[in-house]
């Protein structure tokens, strides 16, 4: 029997956060799997310690999410809450988590460590996805390290890790240690049919650009023009006041940085700073050779966009039931539309009156496209749904 | 205007997420036809296979297509606690013996199994396979004559197979039980037609067995009746050949005692009755009568020799001794129809049982005189050489087909019309050469002829 419930507080207290979770789960709840989201003004100790307490031997993932999470649920709709606790319960399905923690190791070794003591856990069985949750920074290599030791074709599906300011603060756990780590990674095999989708609420602008220069996450040059002026001329001055340097996260939100990869179906970068030199960086890898499209969106399309991308993944089931749905939400996107965002929980709340949707807001987000290669992209929005 | 440019692209955003949903619709569908045929096709493809190797191979070509794969395995159940290889699509380590090791037991008694990496897993079974460089596999079992078979398939890529993979396969692994089951029964139903013939031509032998006995008991009994009265006919003949010389020798001493009326009396007598005409036929006459007693003796003596002769014992003698006696029985078939030549040598003397020897030259021999449509030759050669001896018999007919050649020897396998020929003839010839340690062999030309060659050890001691 599989059962997807979410339950949530708004409190900033930590204790009486736990309070109101333990108030909403029923006393019989055997989860064989638990999502924790969190906001980096809670004790993530406390929460871990009640965590182990309470459910004992289960395997769970606690991640801070950026000023809260979506909890929505038949009773109640939380657009951010403190907390938000996922429970999957699951007689006949299989799940196992794993942490990776080296910081003096390359991320893409500690994925690869990572993944293979995941499918030790597994048998060596491919899990139906996996679900990670990254530290900013490098998720490319982590992505790469896991497909290394698992193959390219298990479906990767998470959001990296955030504060609540850009600031470092941002934290992951997993059940094996009260000590954060860099990485966890969930394989998931539940019992029902599952299905996701990935998309950003942006529309290519029709001005195309060619990475001429790059290195890791900086972009040097497009079309052989210093990448911040070229940028700021195809996206008609959106970023003038810092062509000589300076955070342009705010100033970049509607105006991302978009590669093709499917039809129809773009990976976004958000460019984050103009260096001094007037190269810019951006929150994801740039290839030099990589035609870009400037895409364009509103505050209308990222608040219309979360229930169309939990549609998206629905109509990838055989059936449309859904027991339950988990969220990955850009936190640069929710940040740009904050002041209206109850209208995305609103329209979920429309579409998926009964069905527990839990989100979280990242730095980071990594999906996988109808052609079925998992990426890592910015201002991304990615939904896993379980059927029935 | 801001409004209106807003609204545009949500429409555009409404109308490719329409596409795309779709176009996922449409691929889902293509998926689901294009698997629903290469099913069909490998279904198709395994009722008409002919043997059980094709049609294994057949189901790798169809699982090639679900789920591209670099090696496949087949295996069935052996002795208990393993699983043997029968058949593989690199066609290698058939026969192999692989014990069945938790992964397997798994697979064997619940549902099929994707793996993503064997480096982690190490299974013993890899390198009984004797194959390197795998990392990913997909398992799964079928039921096929009441026992589990086991299905695998190696990828060189890292996590190939997927859970929709394993779901895919369990699938096509039902379907290729149908598919087994379906031929299983055309099987039987061809093995039971072909076991309807072979009773019907058992039970033809039998019954031309059967008449062969009687008519062998017949032959004996009438040979043992005929040779008593040819016995006294043969003396009488004697006799009365003797009683008219002398009746004759009278006839001439009465002409010098009798008066010159009684003689001419005698001598009108006798060439009224033409006696000087008898004198000499009679001669004539008596001969031939003696030679027809003389043959029909040969010919009981010959039957005798042949029918009575139930000794299978082994005995040191001459193993050509039954040719000469094989082609009297067959005197009357060949004397029309074709001219034996025969060559033979001096042999030494080996451990044979003559009767069985001379059902081989009666068989060899009847081949060779229906293989000849018209006026032929049949040579007969027994000759030694290096302490073995050959015997040749060679009819210059129709020759056997090339890719007859190796089926002559089959039991039941006959070119002759039905009621013609058991097809037993020549198994029979080689299996009894082969119980004296020799070997039979045959080569022949199409419309030039056919040699048999029997090559026997000289036994100086029966077989053990």
């Amino acid at each position: 029997m599989f059962k997807f419930n979410c339950y949530s507080s708004n409190t900033p207290d930590t204790h009486q956060a736990l309070n109101d979770i333990h108030a909403q789960s029923h006393p019989s709840l055997k989860p064989a799997f638990i999502l924790v989201y969190f906001d980096v003004q809670l004790n993530a100790h406390t929460i871990w310690h009640w965590l182990t307490a309470h459910f004992a031997g289960v395997p769970f993932i606690l991640s801070s999410s950026c000023q809260g999470s979506l909890c929505h649920n038949q009773y109640n709709d939380n657009a951010f809450a403190t907390l938000t606790i996922t429970t999957i319960e699951d007689d006949s399905g299989h799940y196992h988590i794993c942490a990776g923690n080296a910081p003096d190791k390359p991320i893409y070794e500690t994925a690869q460590n990572t993944a293979r003591h995941l499918l030790n856990n597994t048998g060596s069985e491919p899990p139906e996805l996996l679900w990670v949750t990254l530290t900013p920074g490098d998720e490319e290599a982590a992505i790469n390290g896991v497909q290394n030791i698992i193959g390219t074709r298990v479906p990767i599906v998470g959001g990296s890790a955030s504060d609540n300011d850009v600031t470092g603060q941002w934290q992951i756990f997993t059940h094996a240690s009260s000590e954060p780590c860099q990485m966890a990674i969930a394989s998931l095999m539940p019992s029902v049919p599952i299905s996701f989708s990935f998309s950003s609420g942006y529309a290519p602008s029709g001005r195309t650009t060619e990475v001429t220069e790059s290195s890791g996450r900086q972009v040097t040059s497009l079309d052989g023009i210093k990448a911040a002026r070229q940028y700021n001329h195809l996206t008609n001055g959106a970023i003038t006041e810092q062509l000589h340097g300076g955070n342009i996260l705010g100033l970049t939100s509607f105006h991302p940085i978009g590669r093709e990869v499917n039809k129809d179906e773009y990976l976004l970068s958000h460019p984050e700073r103009v260096n001094d030199d007037g190269t810019m960086s951006l929150f994801s890898q740039l290839e030099q050779g990589d035609h870009l499209h400037i895409m364009q969106g509103s505050t209308s399309s990222l608040l219309q966009r979360a229930h169309k991308v939990i549609q998206s993944a629905q109509n990838g089931l055989a059936k449309p039931d859904l027991s339950g749905c988990l969220l990955i939400y850009c936190a640069g996107c929710m940040l740009s539309v904050k002041p209206q965002f109850e209208q995305v929980t609103d329209n979920i709340k429309k579409r998926f009156a009964t069905t527990p949707v839990t989100g979280a807001y990242t730095f980071g987000e990594q999906g996988c496209f109808l052609d079925g290669q998992s990426r890592h992209g910015n201002l991304m929005i990615s939904a896993v749904v379980f059927g029935v | 205007m801001a409004n209106n440019h807003q609204q545009l692209i949500e429409h555009n955003e409404r109308l490719i997420e329409k596409v795309a949903r779709l176009e996922r619709e449409v691929d889902s569908l293509r998926t689901q036809q294009s698997e629903s045929q290469v099913l069909l096709e490998g279904m198709s493809a395994s009722l008409q296979a002919s043997t059980i190797e094709e049609i294994y191979q057949s189901i790798f070509a169809t699982l090639n297509i679900q789920a591209s794969f670099d090696a496949a395995f087949l295996l069935t159940p052996d002795i208990p606690g393993t699983l043997k290889v029968a058949a593989t699509s690199t066609h290698q380590s058939i026969d192999q013996r692989l014990s069945v090791d938790p992964l397997l037991k798994s697979v064997l008694t619940g549902s099929a199994k994707a793996i993503v990496d064997f480096q982690l897993l190490q299974p013993p079974w890899l390198s009984t396979l004797g194959v390197k460089g795998y990392h990913s596999a997909l398992l799964a079992s079928f039921s096929y004559k009441s026992s589990v078979c086991l299905l695998i398939i190696l990828s060189e890529r890292k996590g190939a197979y997927l859970r929709q993979d394993v779901r895919s396969i369990s699938r096509i692994t039902g379907l290729v039980e149908q598919t087994l089951a379906q031929v299983e029964n055309r099987f039987i139903e061809l093995e039971a037609q072909q076991l309807r013939i072979e009773s019907e031509r058992v039970q033809n032998n039998l019954v031309q067995q059967d008449k062969m006995a009687s008519l062998g008991q017949l032959a004996a009994g009438i040979a043992h009746e005929i040779n008593n009265p040819i016995s006294f006919i043969g003396s009488n003949l004697q006799l009365m050949q003797q009683q008219v010389a002398d009746m004759f020798k009278v006839q001439e001493s009465l002409k010098e005692y009798l008066d010159p009326k009684a003689l001419s009396v005698l001598n009108n007598l006798t060439e009224q009755y033409q006696c000087d005409f008898l004198k000499s036929e009679f001669s004539e006459l008596f001969a031939d009568c003696n030679l027809g007693v003389e043959r029909v003796s040969h010919i009981v003596k010959s039957l005798k020799a042949y029918c009575q002769n139930n000794d299978s014992n082994w005995h040191l003698s001459d193993v050509c001794e039954g040719i000469s006696l094989t082609l009297k029985i067959l005197e009357n078939q060949v004397k029309n129809t074709c001219h034996i030549v025969e060559e033979h040598t001096q042999i030494p003397q080996s451990y044979c049982i003559n009767n069985e020897l001379n059902q081989v030259y009666l068989n060899l021999l009847v081949n060779a005189v229906q293989s000849i449509t018209d006026h032929g030759e049949i040579f007969i050669r027994s000759y030694c050489q290096e302490q073995k001896i050959i015997i040749e018999i060679q009819d210059n007919g129709i020759g056997i087909e090339q890719n007859q050649l190796d089926r002559i020897f089959d039991p039941f396998y006959t070119t002759k019309d039905i009621g013609k020929g058991t097809g037993l003839g020549l198994s029979i010839s080689q299996a009894i050469v082969k119980k004296h340690l020799g070997e039979i062999t045959v080569s022949s030309t199409v419309n030039q002829g056919t040699l048999f060659k029997i090559i026997l050890p000289v036994l100086t001691s029966p077989p053990p």
